[in-house]
Formats: C-alpha cells, structure tokens, sequence
C-alpha cells in the first residue's frame, strides 16, 4: 500500500515535470532549428513539419507524452547527428551512476567515521579540527575543492589523470570533489547524532553489563547515531546528483550531467528534456529507498502516505 | 464617617505617587528582550563576529568597487596577459599605481584627440555598467583621473586585471545572494504566514502544494530554462534584465523551506494569549499578523535568511561555473573559478587565477556560514534550552 502510494505520487511528479518543462519549452520563441544562420523558410518549414512542431500545441503534447509512456522514447536529438536521446541516456547513465554511487560511498565512509570520532573525542583537538574542516567542506563549492586538488595531485605530484573516463583510476579525484561536502554535512550529523544517543540511559546500561567500548559504539550507538544521516541520505542524493554536473564538466567525464550542460548551452530540446526526467527519476526514486532504509534503521518508524 | 473618608482619599493619593514612582523605576529599568539577549550572545562567540565584520567589509568593498581605481575589469590588454602578481612588466609603469585609465592612447594622436578618446572609452564603460555603477565611475574619474592599480594579484589569460574582476564580480555574487535571498523572503514568509495564520482547509492545500512542488527537482528545471532565456534574451532584452530575472528566478526556487518555517511558527503562536487578546481588543487579521505575529518569527527567519544566502551565491556560482549564469562582459566568482579551472595546464601554473577567486568565494561562504550558525546559537531557544540541560 505504501509502496503503491509513493510509486503513484513518484508517476504524478514525473508527469508534472514534464508539462512544466515542455510547456516552457514550448512557450519561448525561438525553436530548434532557430540557429545564426538563416535557414531558408521553406526548409524551415519541412523540418518542423517533419518532426511534428507545426502542429497544434497540445497535440503535439499529447504525441510526446504517448510516445515517452509507452515506448520510453525520448525521440531524436535535435543537435546531435544520429543520435536518439535515449542512445545518449544510455550511454551516459552507467557512468554517472558509477561516479555518484562512489561519491556517495565516500561521504557515508568518510563522513560517519570523522562523526563518530569527533564525538567520541567531544571538544579535543581532533574533534575541532574536523568540524572545522566540515564547515570548510560545507561552504566550499565543489570546484574551488576540484582546483585544489587538481594542482595538488596531478599537476604538483603526477599521482591521477586530469581527465577523462577509463580505469578506476579515473574516477578517484572526481569522486572525492564530489563527495567532500557531503562527507562533511554527514560528519556533523554523525556527530550530533552521536553525542545524543550516546547520553541515553540504554548506552549506559550497556556499558554497565560490561560490553567493551568498541561494541558499544559500534553495536548499540551507531544505529540510532546514523538516523539522522539516513534522512539527509535523499537530499544528499539529489546534492550529488547536481553535483556530479559540475564535477563531470571539470572532469570531461562524458556521461548524464555533461550532456545536460551540452544540450542545454546547444538548445538541444528533447535531450535537455530528457536529461530533466531522469534526474527528477533518480531523485524521487532514491528518496523513496531512503525512506524504506529508514525503516529498517529504526523499527519505530512506520510507513504511511 | 468623615475621618475615615479622608484617611482613605489620603491613601488613595499615596498610591497614586507610588504607582507613578514604580512606573518611573519601571521606564528606567530595560528589561532583556530576545534581541538584546541575542546580541550579547552572538557578540560572545570572536568567530561570528569577526565574519560579521569580514562580510560588512566584503560586501562595502565590492559595493563601492566602481569608485575605486581599479583597472576596467572586462579591459582586454593581450601585452599583460597572464602575468604574475608583481610580475616585471607590471612594474614597468609603477609599482602600485600608474597611468593610463580607462584605456591607454599612445601614438601621434594629439593631446585634444586623446582627451576626446578618453572621454569616449569611459561613456562606453559607464554605459555597459549600469546606472548606479556608471555614476560611481564618473565620480571615480573626477576623483583619481587616469590613475589607476596595477593588476596587484596578477592578470588573466587575456590580460585583464585579476584584482578589479574578482571586486566586479563580488558584486554580481553578493547581489545575487542578497536579492535573490529578499525574493524568496517576501515569497515564504508572505506564503507561510498566511497559509497558518488562516489554518483550516485553506492551510491543508496551501502546504499540500508546497510538498507538490518540494518533490521537484527544480535545480534541474531552472538548468532547462536558462537554455531558453539565454537565447531569448540576447534577441530582445539588454544585459541589466537578464541578471535580474535570473535573480529572480534563484530566489523564487528557494521559499519552500521559508515557508514551511514561517507557517510552522505562526501555527504555534497564533493562539497565544497576546495573540488572542489583539484579536479580543478588536485587531483585524492584517493588524495582528503585521504587528503581533511575525515580529515574532522574525528570529527563525533571519536565521534561516542567513544560512540561505550562501546557499543561493553558490547556486549562482554553480550556475556560472556551468556558463549558464552570469554572461560576459559580467562577471561573478563563479565564472572566474570556471576561467581558473580553464586555464589549469601542465606546463605552466596560473596560481593566481585559481587562489585568489577560491579565496574570495570561500572566505565569503564560509564567514555567511560562521554568521548564520551564530545567529542560530545566538536566537534558537531550544538551543538555549539544550545548553541549559547540560
């Protein structure tokens, strides 16, 4: 029922993305084949006859959400030579999921064990130095962190490629950047989270059986320490997700975010279009996953609406 | 009988002076109010105040920035290009100041013919600037003539003054910060108040709405739409409308969270006694809002306020950084990080290009940030309550 509900809500807001974004699209002068160069009106004409503009506005809407629903197809590319978007989608995706799932492995890690360290060390030398590292990692823009390490580590010391896609190596620097604010949002979340939890009188009674430190934290405090970071999951998600545009551009990693920036600087309609769907997709559905990890985080929680 | 009468009139007339006497110690006495409060915390913590100075001074700065006698920051000089701070050819004409503003004329042209030429280049710059900043750099010419800094942090890869653009482009991103955080301001706060201050069905909708509209990815969309803007923009509009818009458009995106800040607070006041009582004593709903209600939101707000300005200029600086905000010959932080990233090669190291903006874009971030977890301490009562426990 609950799964039935979110996966509803999730359809409605993909539908709605998509009409505010082809009714924008639709409603500024100027289409596709609008370019520097005059076209001649004729030809003008073929092609927009050719790829159904000329229609009526809502019919044209009705065709396009027909063909998105029920064949998944996003259409041709309006700027790239044979290529259909949903071509490009698959060909980016896998890459920017590898990029994002890194990232976001790397601000959990990172993240929880400088938490859960700070709290346990709460007002020492290691536990100011990390919050404030955590608060540079908060404000700083994940670019300015990118040029930094870009002339630390491959200008300064040839450790990684500046650039580009292939083996794993590639995906170190870029993974890090993207991670980094993350990983100090979750750090002051593990932390608070930490120090509750760890005041509570069941974290007592646990250590009064006699349980070893190590179990207590690791068993008993960092369930509850890791709820709050389990509800910043979906924001974090999204963060990254916007994130990685950035990082991909930085990075020339060819995958989602890259041709987003692309179609949009392009006017490239249907692949921007497309490129907005996915992530709106992405978004909602790992919202939803985090809100079902939730529950098993925290048996209290119970799912509705 | 009479005896008594008057022992009672006397009595009556001693409190009268001693009501007005307690009344009198009352007006002398200034009680703590949640501001004076605040403000004494706040100004116990060196860290948020130092930033508070450090962004009244950063934002004066660049605010003022056309009145200082910076180098034309969108002056293209190919002879400067990519030079070092204090690099030999920038030493040639002064160490720290010299000659030569808006634009350099050298050759035959007669002293007359270079005065007009003058004049010429700086309407031009004037022009492109804006009304307000065009004023300041026609008092900046009356002040300094053709004086000008040499390019004290060094020069770009088409020699323009590193130090003037990082200035120009602190206005751009502070303003957009500033306005754009104003927008969404008016917007929650306008939404949120009477969203709870009304209640009912009419607040079940309105925050239904909000939701509908939280689910959507709007980062996303406001990418899409710029694509349109972009280009419809350079057809019919000038420059000034365009950055406008594109504030308005960032500020719009960011009154969700405001406003389901402002309505929750509103929920949990409106039937306070005080409230109750303006109403009793005959307050229509607009007075009571205006003068009662959100009076009392205010500290949520402007903590809120705070710790959505950085949020917005790294937005900003996220969609300049992309080449989808800010166009040239503007300029912002976040174009100057995307030159410095451009321009990163192995061969040879422009640090300057990516030290200086970082350091610009990152101190301002980072103090907004310092300031708005200050006023947060600073006004939050459950933190007050917290630290009480402990």
């Amino acid at each position: 029922m609950f799964l039935l509900r979110r996966l509803l809500w999730m359809a409605g807001t993909l539908w709605l993305v998509f009409t505010i974004s082809f009714f924008l699209m639709r409603g500024i002068p100027g289409g596709p084949f609008s370019s520097d160069q005059k076209t001649h009106p004729l030809i003008l004409e073929r092609l927009e006859r050719k790829y159904g503009l000329a229609e009526p506005v809502l019919v044209q809407y009705g065709r396009t959400l027909k063909d998105l629903v029920l064949h998944g197809d996003f259409g041709p590319s309006f700027k790239l030579l044979d290529y259909s978007v949903n071509d490009l989608l698959a060909q980016g995706l896998p890459r920017s999921l590898a990029l994002g799932a890194v990232a976001l492995l790397i601000a959990l890690g990172l993240g929880v064990t400088a938490g859960v360290v700070s709290a346990l060390r709460r007002g020492g030398l290691l536990d100011r130095s990390l919050m404030l590292l955590a608060t540079m990692g908060i404000a700083l823009p994940n670019f300015v962190i990118a040029s930094v390490l870009i002339l630390i580590f491959v200008i300064q010391i040839p450790l990684l490629p500046a650039a580009g896609w292939g083996s794993y190596r590639y995906l170190i620097l870029p993974a890090i950047c993207l991670g980094a604010p993350f990983a100090a949002y979750v750090a002051r979340l593990t932390r608070t989270g930490m120090l509750d939890v760890l005041g509570q009188d069941w974290i007592r009674t646990a250590r009064a059986k006699g349980l070893s430190d190590r179990r207590v934290v690791l068993t008993h405090a960092l369930r509850g320490g890791l709820l709050p970071v389990a509800s910043y999951l979906g924001p974090a998600v999204a963060g990254i997700l916007t994130g990685s545009l950035v990082i991909e551009k930085i990075f020339a990693i060819p995958g989602i975010g890259t041709y987003f920036v692309q179609s949009a600087l392009n006017r490239d309609y249907t692949l921007s279009m497309g490129c907005v769907l996915l992530y709106t997709a992405l978004v909602s559905s790992m919202n939803l996953l985090v809100d079902i990890s939730y529950t098993i985080l925290d048996p209290r929680v119970e799912l509705d609406g | 009988m009479v005896e008594s009468a008057h022992v009672g009139r006397r009595a009556a007339v001693r409190d009268d002076r001693e009501l007005e006497r307690l009344l009198e110690e009352a007006a002398k006495v200034r009680g703590n109010t949640l501001w004076s409060d605040a403000r004494r915390r706040f100004r116990s913590s060196p860290v948020a105040r130092w930033s508070l100075r450090f962004l009244i001074l950063a934002f004066v700065v660049s605010f003022f920035a056309p009145l200082l006698p910076l180098a034309p920051h969108a002056r293209v000089r190919l002879s400067e290009k990519t030079l070092a701070p204090f690099a030999e050819p920038l030493r040639q004409d002064g160490l720290f100041f010299r000659h030569g503003w808006p634009e350099r004329f050298d050759g035959g042209a007669s002293e007359e013919d270079r005065d007009a030429l003058r004049r010429a280049a700086m309407d031009r710059l004037c022009a492109d600037a804006g009304v307000i900043a065009g004023a300041m750099i026609r008092v900046r010419a009356s002040i300094f003539g053709d004086f000008e800094l040499t390019p004290l942090v060094g020069t770009d890869v088409l020699g323009r003054c590193l130090l003037s653009r990082i200035l120009w482009g602190g206005r751009v991103s502070l303003m957009v910060g500033i306005v754009a955080t104003l927008v969404s301001l008016l917007i929650g706060v306008t939404y949120g108040a009477f969203s709870g201050y009304v209640g009912g069905r009419v607040d079940q909708y309105m925050m239904r709405f909000v939701d509908v509209l939280y689910s959507i990815p709007f980062i996303f969309i406001v990418i899409f739409l710029m694509t349109f803007l972009r280009a419809q923009q350079t057809a019919t509009t000038g420059r000034g409308d365009k950055i406008l818009v594109f504030f308005v458009i960032i500020g719009a995106i960011y009154w969700l969270t405001m406003a389901r800040v402002v309505r929750g607070q509103v929920l949990s006041l409106k039937h306070r006694e005080f409230v109750e009582a303006s109403k009793v004593l005959g307050g229509g709903t607009w007075h009571v809002l205006m003068r009662h209600v959100l009076p009392n939101v205010m500290s949520v707000v402007l903590v809120y306020l705070t710790l959505t300005i950085p949020r917005v200029m790294l937005f900003e600086a996220f969609l300049s950084f992309l080449g989808l905000g800010v166009e040239p010959p503007d300029v912002s932080w976040g174009m100057l990080a995307a030159d410095a990233l451009g321009a990163i090669n192995p061969l040879r190291v422009y640090w300057w290009f990516v030290l200086f903006p970082s350091l610009a874009l990152g101190s301002t971030l980072l103090a907004l940030n310092f300031v708005g977890d200050g006023l947060r301490d600073a006004l939050d009562p459950r933190l007050m309550e917290k630290r009480a426990r402990r």
